[in-house]
């Protein structure tokens, strides 16, 4: 038997102004039929761009440089777009990484999905069915994938839906054209740990069911392993290592697997904290740096419905600690993080930073307190101006704040870059010219530059791969006890925050459903929820799957 | 994973010596370089540009190339009046025998400066208006925009029309009118403009550094704002000189004899078809420049525009 798709040799460059970019070196790589192939590699690596060259699908002024794809004993290298249309999404399909704007707003779920059918029935040469007949297969297919009452999503846009629902259409939509292969990119990434956990679930369901080939790309190789039993890893534009996932897992053999394998946070591993030290080198002032009572923000939705997003929290944050704030999406953690730095008013309540209550204040005195707690954004890509080069980005807070003469600002600029471990020539570069972690470094910087006493990050490492993760929390953990900070973290990823979080809250819909000793709570959850929220995070994590 | 593959940074370099300029600035001139490369690579691009720059040529040096300076002050010549173009009166003369080569070209330094006042008064204070409204919201978004609606509701050049009148004919008043009915497309471009930046993650991240209004508005709104308000502006430039050769048309701009390209057509009109020379070339003067202007805006918008920015 022939492989149903078979990648010789290809290269692919693009042409970018600076000259061609080899964006793929000598791929090799089979897909038998029943095949479940997962493609790890972090970002820039050359997955996605191989998978939609796979769907005729791949950037624009790129060429072919060698080689061939050849699916089905078809050579699909150098198709007519007239000839993909017969491929494309019939044998075929995609899923893509975030479910919220693939989904056209303006038509119902029905709609679309039967949109899809009758165009893949109109490409196959056949008539097109009718509506009925056609609604008939919508439904069944929204069975298919495990959403419940087909009948009534059928009349449902997608404002109206979650997620995880969302991902689940497009999954339904993919598989309307009964395809020889399912390419899922990044289907997780976008999504809640819990609903992760469902949709990696439906995807093996799916492949067992249908007699599905499944390519899936991912960087979290903790999803991979929940559905591939084969995997490549990628790195540069190649294929580094490919093989059996459990080998790869247990024995990975090229430098960069074991890299990246060691950078995964393990949720079921005790870290062995720094804390010992800490409270040795001052048990004196261990009072409270920051303290938040009955904190409320409610929102008033222009139908006049009151929406509460932070209902009634209290917290106190020990100076010295890294205090962690988990919860799903939505849950009104970033809606806490800023009321804490006062960037959004709360409705009511107070805010005790060092003994003052902050809440009230405003204009100058509110200016001046903001030296001494800074915010550390998710995504660092959007938190720089992209007009500033990172030398004025470090510098600003100082300009701002202080009277230091430029020559000074440019000096500490300089010592600034150095302490987040970049070279000092960045200081004349731009934001769109660095990579997400070194970004991440200069948001750090520019956070640090006015000695705070107090970091809020908020899901720092989420925009950022995985062995970037790890570096930046190693690096966050060793210029806590440099600069004697205390940080309050936040996160979705309960592997990180029990990495190193010394005292953790666990939210939902607003409200803390769980407090208490990190370690603790990782050990012995006393919430159903928190349960629920350990148990999904478990299931995508690496070791989990190596017991398999 | 559409990102722009970028240059990587030779993060290994990092020795003591102080950087040459070119070190220091290349991501400047890597990005200059861009902008000329793909702007090279359009054919109307490049024609909008080569228009402009003859243009502006044209209004530094123009009184010192002209065969007969003397026709730009209303010299009279009536032995050589109404003459078709030859070798001597490239352009032909007109009624009064003044070279039209000569008042054409000296013409370009008037248009020039009417369409840099229009545009340069209207811009400042639209732009100043657009931010402010923008950024506050609230009732001075409401006063302000609706305000802007009011002067957007009436006809511009009907408008312009009835404040000269009141003001009286002549080039100062005309450009004066001209500028008050220009600015509201300035605040419209900059209010939507600096409605969508200030939702920007990096004006959170300025404001929690403890940024004043004033530093955000100008550090940070400002410069992200630039790009549609230069393209905006090389396209008002054809368009202010041309309402403002409409105005001379009708005789309530620049009065003969001075030189301007609107009040020649305007006077050249009684002398058509038969001395057809006479309105012809102010017309085709007026017709370049525009164009030139309207190119180089497009130009302009295609590489500054980051969607279409593909690389």
């Amino acid at each position: 038997m022939t492989a149903l798709l078979d990648i010789k040799d290809y290269r692919l460059d693009i042409g970018t102004f600076d000259g061609p970019v080899h964006v793929l070196k000598g791929i090799n790589l089979t897909v038998n039929r029943g095949d479940t192939l997962g493609i790890v590699g972090e970002s820039g690596s050359g997955k996605t761009v191989l998978v939609r060259s796979v769907l005729g699908i791949g950037p624009r002024n790129s060429k072919v440089v060698e080689g061939s794809i050849s699916f089905d004993g078809q050579d699909i290298t150098n198709l007519s777009e007239k000839d993909w249309t017969k491929i494309r999404g019939i044998r075929i399909s995609m899923i893509f990484q975030d479910p919220m704007t693939y989904l056209n707003p303006l038509f119902t779920i029905g709609r679309q999905i039967s949109d899809v059918i009758a165009a893949h029935e109109k490409a196959a040469g056949a008539g097109v069915s009718s509506k009925s007949a056609r609604r008939a297969r919508t439904e069944e297919l929204l069975d298919q994938v495990g959403l419940p009452n087909p009948a009534m999503l059928f009349s449902q846009y997608p404002h109206q839906l979650s997620g995880g629902m969302r991902q689940r259409i497009l999954i339904a939509m993919a598989l309307a054209g009964k395809p020889d292969i399912l390419i899922a990119d990044e289907p997780t990434t976008a999504l809640d740990v819990t609903v992760q956990a469902q949709v990696l679930d439906l995807i093996n369901s799916l492949v067992e069911k249908l007699n599905l080939t499944v390519i899936m790309i991912s960087h979290d190789i903790g999803a991979i392993a929940t559905v591939a039993k084969r995997c490549a890893v990628m790195y540069k534009g190649e294929i580094v290592e490919q093989g059996m996932t459990q080998d790869i897992l247990n024995r990975p053999q090229h430098e960069y697997t074991q890299r990246l394998l060691a950078a995964v946070p393990d949720i079921d591993v005790a870290p062995e904290k720094v804390a010992a030290e800490v409270s040795e080198a001052k048990p004196a002032k261990r009072g409270n740096l920051l303290e938040a009572i009955d904190l409320k923000k409610v929102y008033r939705s222009q139908s006049g419905a009151d929406f509460t997003a932070v209902n009634s929290i209290s917290l106190a944050v020990k100076t010295g600690e890294i205090f962690g704030v988990v919860g799903e999406s939505g849950s009104g953690k970033s809606t806490l993080a800023r009321m804490l730095m006062r960037l959004i008013e709360p409705t009511s309540g107070d805010i005790i930073f060092d003994g003052q209550n902050i809440s009230g204040l405003s204009g100058e005195p509110l200016r001046q307190m903001r030296r001494h707690m800074q915010f550390v954004f998710q995504n660092p890509h959007s938190a720089l101006n992209g007009r500033h080069t990172i030398g004025d980005a470090i510098g600003e807070p100082l300009r701002i704040q202080t009277n230091m003469s430029r020559r000074d600002i440019e000096a500490r600029a300089e010592a600034l870059l150095d302490i987040v471990q970049l070279p000092k020539m960045f200081k004349y570069r731009y934001p769109h010219e660095l990579s997400g972690g070194q970004k991440q470094r200069v948001c750090i910087a520019r956070a640090i530059a006015l000695n705070p006493r107090l970091l809020i990050l908020d899901e720092p490492t989420s925009a950022l791969d995985i062995s970037v993760q790890a570096q930046v929390l190693d690096f966050l953990q060793e210029l806590r006890s440099e600069l004697n900070l205390t940080y309050v973290f936040i996160s979705h990823n309960l592997a990180v925050i029990r990495q190193i979080c010394d005292h953790t809250i666990v939210m939902k819909r607003g409200e803390i459903v769980e407090q208490g000793d990190t370690e603790q709570i990782f050990l012995a959850p006393r919430e159903e929820y928190t349960k629920a929220l350990i148990e999904s995070g478990r299931k995508t994590s690496q070791a989990a799957n190596l017991q398999v | 994973m559409t990102a722009t593959p970028m240059t990587p940074i030779d993060t290994s370099v990092e020795d003591t010596r102080p950087l040459t300029f070119r070190e220091r600035h290349a991501s400047q001139i890597r990005q200059w370089r861009l902008y000329a490369h793909m702007f090279r690579k359009s054919f109307s691009s490049m024609l909008g540009l080569s228009l402009v720059v003859l243009f502006l040529v044209l209004a530094a040096i123009g009184p010192l190339i002209v065969p007969y300076p003397e026709a730009a002050s209303g010299a009279i010549n009536m032995s050589a009046k109404l003459q078709p173009p030859s070798s001597t009166y490239w352009f032909g003369t007109d009624e009064m025998g003044a070279d039209i080569f000569s008042r054409v070209i000296i013409g370009a330094r008037t248009s020039l400066w009417i369409g840099v006042v229009i545009t340069g008064i209207a811009a400042i204070v639209g732009i100043t208006l657009g931010i402010i409204a923008g950024y506050r919201g609230g009732w001075v978004r409401a006063v302000i925009m609706r305000f802007t609606e009011l002067f957007l509701a009436v006809p511009g050049l009907a408008l312009a029309l009835a404040i000269v009148a009141a003001l009286g004919p002549g080039i100062t008043n005309c450009v004066l009118a001209l500028a008050i009915v220009w600015w509201p497309g300035y605040v419209r471009l900059v209010e939507a403009k600096t409605l969508s930046i200030k939702e920007e993650l990096f004006i959170e991240s300025a404001r929690s550094i403890g940024a004043k209004t004033p530093w955000i508005l100008w550090h940070h709104i400002l410069p992200n704002c630039m790009s549609p308000i230069i393209v905006k502006m090389s396209m008002d430039m054809g368009m202010a000189i041309l309402s403002a050769a409409s105005l001379g048309f009708i005789g309530l701009g620049a009065q003969p004899p001075s030189p301007e390209w609107g009040s020649m057509i305007s006077v050249a009109r009684t002398y058509m078809p038969d001395w057809w020379w006479y309105s012809l070339f102010p017309g085709a003067a007026i017709f370049l420049t525009v164009l030139g202007f309207n190119l180089l805006g497009d130009g302009l918008r295609d590489i500054l525009d980051p969607r279409s920015r593909d690389r």
